[in-house]
């Protein structure tokens, strides 16, 4: 059953949903990471949202 | 800049300087717990498809993003249109944080339909419309997003782009039209109203799967947009810095 998990269309499904949620993982980080690192340079009151 | 202000500005009334607010806390939460359900029905609970078999898993996840990245385009021809209209710069970076967005998630569309087309039609790749068309809209994106990185004057910066911009649109109409315009090995819509193909577990899996990559398209436009404010911010700081020191140089000469 693995052997025919590990041979069949499994490892392009494992791929893709790899790809999706790491993919946007990655962007989030990123943007959230940069976000941080901008906003410290950036008074309050010009950040409306916090 | 006293080190009380720097301390006031780094954590902010609501907790440390960041893109996040309450809302969008929130709404990431829901989000997880959305992708978390979806990968529950996506991997698990749903069937696999009769002919097809298990690579039908990967329509859960390649058709929302492809829908996605649409509605991202639309927002980024909208955003160009009322910049070029009214100058907004509101508007104006709606449109850059859909075109990020949507770059991204024209990427995974195209990595997914890959790796779908492997198992189904028995290669990664063919040049069929449709394919061809939706690559064709990532290198727009990509355009669009190299010019808004242009070393120029904002405003002609954001006009420029703008102008790429209003392109994505038609560009979308022809992706999402060559599998009826062209003879394609790509297939014609998975749903349609009042045809829907699918039915059962497989249908609610595909619905968890627009339902939650909404919700996280949502998040990432949220935080995006708020990202290219602060940069704008910056930026608007150095120049005013910039301008200071010649002023002061002009003074002393």
């Amino acid at each position: 059953m693995i052997l025919a998990a590990l041979t069949g269309t499994w490892p392009y499904v494992a791929a893709a949903w790899v790809i999706v949620l790491g993919g946007i993982g990655v962007y989030a980080l990123v943007t959230v990471m940069r976000g941080r690192r901008l906003s410290r340079r950036v008074p309050p009151e010009k950040r409306r949202w916090s | 800049m006293t080190t009380e202000t720097a301390e006031a500005i780094e954590i902010g009334d609501d907790g440390p300087a960041s893109t996040g607010s309450r809302a969008t806390r929130i709404l990431g939460t829901v989000a997880l717990l959305g992708v978390a359900l979806l990968v529950l029905f996506g991997l698990i609970l749903s069937p696999a498809d009769e002919n097809q078999g298990d690579s039908v898993r990967i329509m859960y996840v390649h058709v929302p993003s492809a829908t996605l990245a649409y509605i991202g385009c639309f927002l980024t021809t909208i955003g160009s249109a009322v910049y070029l209209w009214r100058r907004s710069q509101w508007w104006d970076l709606v449109a850059y944080a859909g075109a990020e967005v949507a770059a991204l998630f024209t990427s995974i569309t195209l990595v997914t339909g890959m790796l779908w087309g492997r198992p189904t039609w028995g290669v990664f790749w063919v040049w069929d419309a449709r394919l061809t068309s939706t690559a064709m809209l990532l290198l727009l994106l990509l355009g669009y997003l190299a010019v808004r990185h242009l070393d120029a004057d904002r405003s002609v910066r954001s006009k420029r782009a703008a102008i790429v911009g209003l392109l994505l649109v038609p560009n979308v109409i022809i992706v999402r039209e060559s599998v009826n315009w062209w003879r394609t090995l790509h297939q014609t819509a998975t749903i349609s109203l009042g045809d829907t193909k699918l039915d059962g577990l497989m249908l609610f899996s595909l619905f968890t799967g627009f339902v939650s990559l909404l919700l996280v398209f949502i998040w990432l436009m949220i935080h995006r947009f708020r990202l290219a404010w602060l940069e704008e911010q910056v930026e608007d700081e150095g120049l005013d810095l910039a301008i200071a020191e010649r002023r002061a140089e002009g003074a002393v000469s």
